[in-house]
């Protein structure tokens, strides 16, 4: 058994401390309930602070819900960044909140969901209820229903394409689970006038600060596929499909608030969830600056990097097979050559999109299926490299590797080193990108050459052991020590 | 129909969303004003009672009961209606027998030219 016994929610001293100074350093880590209005907030509402013998803390919104508490018209509880995945200190929990957040709970079962990440559907149920606060279906209905709440009051989207993007199939019982949640109508949550149909919709999603949008963009930048995604100095464009629905995001800030804010515009209703959540996984949008500092400012090396750069994230992809497609393109070349041969991918084998698209997006990355059987004599990559490629495809149609979906860093990194071509850098580099945290290419000659501080650079294993004290969050290490790299070069 | 004020207001009564939220879609961009959608005859009636829509476009089946019930409450207030049903048109009971039918599946061109025809009686 992985998981520990400790509380996920902070100190109820702290928790007291942080809901008075309303500080965003705890935001979605923990909600405060009021029993005399019925009414649970985030630790930053600018509602007049309760009196603490009213006041019950809860680590999650589905928790708070399942008490009997709303979520609070003002500070809007379906803003705060997310919690629990990230807690490196209860594996079980962590990973089936995860999988949750990625739509297990869509079509499938609990028992589905529980088989995933190694236990049975009774414990999934118990441990939920004992670390989360409530169990694994209110945990995805609260979800749902908290982003129905979010369209309704910043969107001007029809009802029932809010309900369908809330995973619902029946408009009464749309209804009846909105309003048993919030006490209110959905059309009674209505703010906005309705717009024209196309008009894309714009989303507030918000951070723990602090939050280094411009190290996020500098990175994407780099590595930007002409005509997939696109990095200007306000934000960062891409294209998604399917291809037969293709749609578009625009992530840029939001001025003045702890936000970014997303443009998408996407076809089907019933994949708007999803994008929201690929985007904030992508941004690293939900993850805990605090214990990351606090690991990693300690140590020589570190400690300056993150004072140089408090905020910075480890950008995530979109999509991981097509990290794990360039991460072998980039295998021993430049990242602008790496770039180049990616970009011929696009052209040759991308589907591409409708005129018309904004910034400049006319392709989407070819897909498994397209790459696992195409041709790439003439495409200026060395035969090894092809076969790779190819290789990673056929090995995600049957199933031998998979891509996140409730594996633990060891079991990924052992899957994809059993490919031929995959080695460990690239199998912990497609993992960091697709959002562990503790991932580490120790092989890295950047890495190793940073870490030497001007010395001989460090060996493989050298490097390993000095990163030992930087788990659980070594791939934050990793960007501070790349980060350092760009600076100095 | 651009004109807000006298564009037609049509009541949706369908429970099924991807079938509701389609409807929605389909008048909106023709200009027409969208009531509801409602997915119970509870919802419908108290709709009713504040607004007065030109058309009813109605589900025979919604998940717990026919609209039945809705029509002489339609009929009393002179509202035309359109009714979808998967079945047969001739499988409904008598009460719908005023009513324009639509047999699912339709091509929304066909409901288009429906709705237009009632809302200018």
């Amino acid at each position: 058994m992985s998981s520990t016994s400790t509380s996920p929610l902070p100190d109820p001293r702290i928790c007291e401390k942080a809901r008075h100074s309303r500080d965003a350093r705890f935001d979605g880590l923990f909600f405060t309930a009021v029993s005399s209005t019925g009414i649970y907030c985030r630790p930053v509402c600018p509602a007049p602070a309760a009196k603490r013998a009213n006041v019950r803390y809860f680590a999650n919104a589905a928790a708070a819900e399942a008490a009997g508490f709303r979520p609070c018209l003002r500070c809007r509880p379906e803003l705060a960044p997310g919690n629990g995945w990230w807690n490196p200190a209860d594996h079980t929990v962590a990973r089936a909140l995860k999988l949750i957040a990625d739509g297990a709970l869509e079509g499938g079962s609990v028992e589905q969901l529980a088989a995933r990440v190694g236990v049975g559907a009774r414990q999934l149920r118990r441990l939920f209820v004992e670390r989360v606060g409530a169990p694994p279906r209110s945990v995805h209905a609260t979800r749902r229903l908290l982003f129905a709440k979010q369209l309704l009051t910043e969107t001007a989207m029809p009802v029932t394409q809010v309900a369908l993007a809330a995973g619902f199939q029946s408009l009464r019982r749309f209804n009846a689970a909105f309003v048993l949640a919030n006490r209110m109508q959905p059309r009674q949550l209505r703010r906005q006038p309705r717009a024209s149909a196309d008009a894309p919709l714009v989303l507030r999603l918000e951070y723990r600060p602090p939050y280094d949008f411009d190290a996020m963009l500098d990175f994407l930048r780099t590595r930007a596929l002409p005509g997939v995604e696109s990095v200007d100095g306000h934000g960062y464009a891409r294209a998604f499909g399917p291809p037969q629905a293709p749609g578009w995001f625009h992530l840029g800030v939001w001025p003045g608030a702890q936000a970014l804010r997303l443009q998408v515009h996407c076809p089907q209703p019933t994949a708007l969830l999803a994008v929201v959540t690929r985007v904030r996984r992508m941004f690293d949008l939900d993850a805990n600056p605090l214990p990351i500092t606090q690991t990693l400012a300690s140590d020589a090396l570190l400690g300056p990097l993150c004072a140089r750069r408090p905020g910075l994230r480890v950008p995530g992809c979109w999509d991981g097979f097509e990290i794990a497609v360039r991460a072998v393109l980039g295998q021993q070349i430049s990242v602008a050559r790496a770039r180049t041969l990616a970009n011929r991918f696009v052209q040759r084998f991308g589907a591409p999109l409708a005129a018309g698209m904004p910034y400049a997006l006319t392709h989407l990355f070819p897909t498994v299926q397209m790459l696992a059987e195409a041709d790439f004599s003439d495409i200026g990559l060395t035969r090894a490299r092809a076969t790779t490629v190819q290789t990673v495809a056929q090995a995600l149609l049957d199933g031998r590797v998979g891509l996140g979906g409730g594996q633990t860093l060891e079991e990924f990194v052992q899957r994809w080193t059993a490919l031929r071509g995959i080695g460990p850098w690239t199998a912990q580099y497609i993992a960091l990108r697709q959002g562990d945290p503790d991932a580490f290419p120790a092989g890295d000659l950047i890495l190793r050459r940073q870490a030497a501080d001007g010395g001989a650079a460090l060996t493989t294993v050298q490097l390993a052991a000095r990163a030992a004290p930087w788990q659980p969050w070594r791939a934050y290490a990793v960007m501070h020590l790349w980060c350092a790299a760009g600076d100095r070069s | 129909m651009t004109d807000e004020g006298v564009a037609p207001l049509v009541l949706i009564v369908e429970d099924e969303l991807m079938i509701a939220s389609t409807l929605e879609l389909t008048l909106g961009m023709r200009g027409y004003r969208v009531l509801g959608p409602a997915a119970t005859v509870e919802e419908a009636t108290q709709l009713l009672q504040n607004a007065r829509p030109d058309v009813a476009l109605i589900d025979y089946r919604l998940a717990r009961t026919t609209t039945e019930v809705l029509l002489p409450l339609l009929e009393e207030q002179d509202i035309p209606v359109c009714v979808l049903t998967g079945y047969n048109a001739a499988q409904l009971p008598p009460a719908y027998e005023n009513c324009a039918v639509l047999e699912k599946p339709f091509p929304m061109q066909q409901l288009v030219s429906v709705i237009e025809d009632l809302s200018k009686r």
